[in-house]
């Protein structure tokens, strides 16, 4: 992580106060004197070639090596680019071109940093000294690559330091892989802080009783994570928590009601937040309740905008108030590395003879009375289906509360012989619950307007593919399921 | 092949792009309400009993609660053949 005020604390922190702990794990810490000396131990490795400009792509580990790699790229004024962790071959190289990355920085076996050079030239401006690059998880084709902004990772530190009250000493619990933008807020403005970050591996937060020894051991004053780790974070047999975090943070999605009594029940006394955002913005609307207005909310808004964030909404003509949300925060990404990209999601607009910058967030959202806003979906979910505008998540609502469907996504495809755009719905059944097509077909007809029912069902057994965070992964959905040209006609 | 199975075999292989078996395929069940027939395949189902039958589908009123079952369908082509011979 390039970014000088950052350098600059952890260095102040690793002079006065070396024995502090910065970075924790089961059984495990290390301190900020030895997270420092870490960095310039591997910044003295990398070769001459990485220097001011150099964009060094970083596989994202959940240990205190991978911090300290961050850090020292930072002293070598070069730009990470963090990429999930073993991407495959050729994703990897299509991201190093689509990037430019310079780089790649890995370890050996045996700990040893071993770098090598790409031969490409960093899609980046040259002017403008890039602190961080990270990619969206888009769940097609290859993720695109966010270039961070310096004024943008700043702004959006200082406001988690003062809206989470994040200070030294200030026990943090990360669970996300670091090359999610959640790493900003857990990682980046913990250590700028001097807090005690405390590493969860996602991948062993399956192990049942993982998260909650960990947290019971370690007693994070403030947790973010996304629906399904809070499932985890809840599902144990225990009564008491063990620990009672101030703060409890949802992002991602919403998470659903009965998840929220549960999480309300397990930290009477904290705080909690529902957080909007995404990698190109970072976060920009907040919800902030007590435990009982989290539980008892029907539906959880994502609230209000956060420090300085402008918005506005395209309405549908024939729901008011309704429509795709467009943010400008002072937290966002200059852009992607392809500027084409860049243009089609960062639109300038004149606004009393300034110019702000707003994100296409390709979401839905509704006003509410008060101002504030609910999230109903993506734009991208609703589609004209028999000339009426249709959502697709509630068409899933619908079939999800058939008591033999474990998850389903539906699709829009084009019939070939009409040309009219038509809906498949995937839909995962339990074994041991026997459904037939035509019995789906009946369900969907009792809760559905004529108009939003599918007009092909494929029922299957087999669990639908999911994306690192849970969420149905729906671009692989489309390949494993979407109706052959042949076959549609 | 009898009447009612022909319909089936129409509905399951050129509407359904065959999601559903042909024996799946119940007499009554109701295939507007339920989705298997909307107003796009209804004119296909139409045109085919046109088709298949030679029921005189532009000398004739339809309505499209006549055809909301195979065994619907069946009495529909079997009263306009028997009227156009």
């Amino acid at each position: 992580m390039y970014l000088q005020r950052l350098t600059d604390s952890l260095k102040s922190i690793a002079q006065t106060d070396p024995s502090r702990t910065a970075l924790s794990w089961p059984g495990n810490e290390l301190s900020y004197g030895g997270l420092w000396s870490m960095a310039q131990d591997l910044a003295w490795q990398f070769p001459e070639s990485v220097t001011a400009g150099s964009l060094v792509l970083v596989e994202s580990g959940k240990n205190p090596r991978f911090v300290a790699l961050m850090i020292s790229l930072g002293l070598c004024k070069a730009t990470p680019l963090v990429v999930p962790g073993r991407l495959g071959d050729e994703v990897r190289e299509k991201l190093i071109v689509r990037s430019g990355a310079s780089h790649i920085a890995s370890f050996t076996d045996a700990g040893k940093l071993r770098v090598a050079e790409t031969g490409q030239v960093p899609k980046l401006h040259a002017d403008e000294r890039v602190p961080l690059c990270l990619t969206t998880s888009g769940s097609t084709g290859v993720p695109k690559v966010v270039v961070l902004s310096k004024a943008g990772i700043s702004n959006f530190i200082d406001w988690a330091q003062s809206y989470f009250s994040i200070k030294t000493g200030t026990r943090i619990l990360s669970i996300a892989p670091f090359n999610f933008d959640l790493s900003l807020l857990e990682l980046w403005a913990g250590l700028d802080a001097g807090a005690e970050v405390i590493l969860a591996d996602p991948e062993r937060s399956t192990e049942p009783g993982y998260l909650m020894d960990l947290c019971t051991e370690a007693k994070p004053e403030i947790v973010q994570a996304v629906p399904l780790f809070h499932e985890r974070l809840c599902s144990t047999e225990r009564e008491e928590a063990g620990f009672s975090p101030r703060h409890v943070i949802v992002t991602g999605e919403a998470a659903p009601r009965t998840l929220r009594q549960r999480m309300a029940g397990q930290f009477p006394s904290a705080v909690f937040h529902n957080i909007y955002g995404s990698t190109e913005t970072n976060d920009s609307f907040i919800l902030s309740l007590g435990g009982e207005d989290f539980a008892a909310a029907e539906k959880l808004g994502i609230g209000w905008p956060i420090a300085d964030t402008c918005f506005y909404i395209t309405e549908d003509p024939d729901e008011p108030a309704t429509g795709e949300l467009f943010t400008a925060t002072p937290f966002a990404a200059s852009g992607y590395s392809d500027p084409e990209q860049t243009l089609n999601a960062f639109l300038p607009r004149l606004e009393n003879e300034r110019l702000v910058t707003y994100f296409r967030t390709g979401d839905r959202v509704q006003q509410q009375p008060d101002g504030s806003l609910l999230l109903i979906g993506r734009a991208d979910y609703v589609v004209k289906l028999r000339g009426v505008r249709t959502n697709l998540l509630d068409v899933e609502d619908v079939i999800r509360l058939h008591e033999a469907v474990r998850n389903v996504a539906t699709l829009p495809y084009r019939d070939i012989v009409s040309g009219q755009q038509q809906l498949l719905a995937v839909v995962e059944t339990c074994p041991g619950t026997p459904v037939s097509n035509l019995e789906m077909r009946a369900h969907c007809a009792l809760h559905l307007p004529r108009s939003a029912l599918p007009n092909r069902y494929v029922l299957t057994q087999e669990p639908l593919p999911k994306t690192s965070t849970g969420k149905i992964n729906r671009g692989a959905v489309q390949r494993l399921y979407a109706p052959k040209p042949e076959k549609s006609a | 092949m009898t009447m009612k199975q022909t319909i089936k075999s129409f509905i399951c292989e050129e509407l359904l792009a065959d999601d559903i078996a042909v024996s799946e395929l119940e007499d009554d069940y109701d295939l507007l309400r339920n989705g298997v027939v909307d107003s796009l395949s209804l004119v296909r189902l139409v045109a085919w009993t046109g088709e298949a039958y030679g029921v005189p589908i532009n000398e004739i009123e339809i309505a499209p609660e006549d055809l909301a079952t195979v065994a619907m369908i069946e009495g529909f082509i079997e009263r306009h053949t028997s009227v156009a011979a």
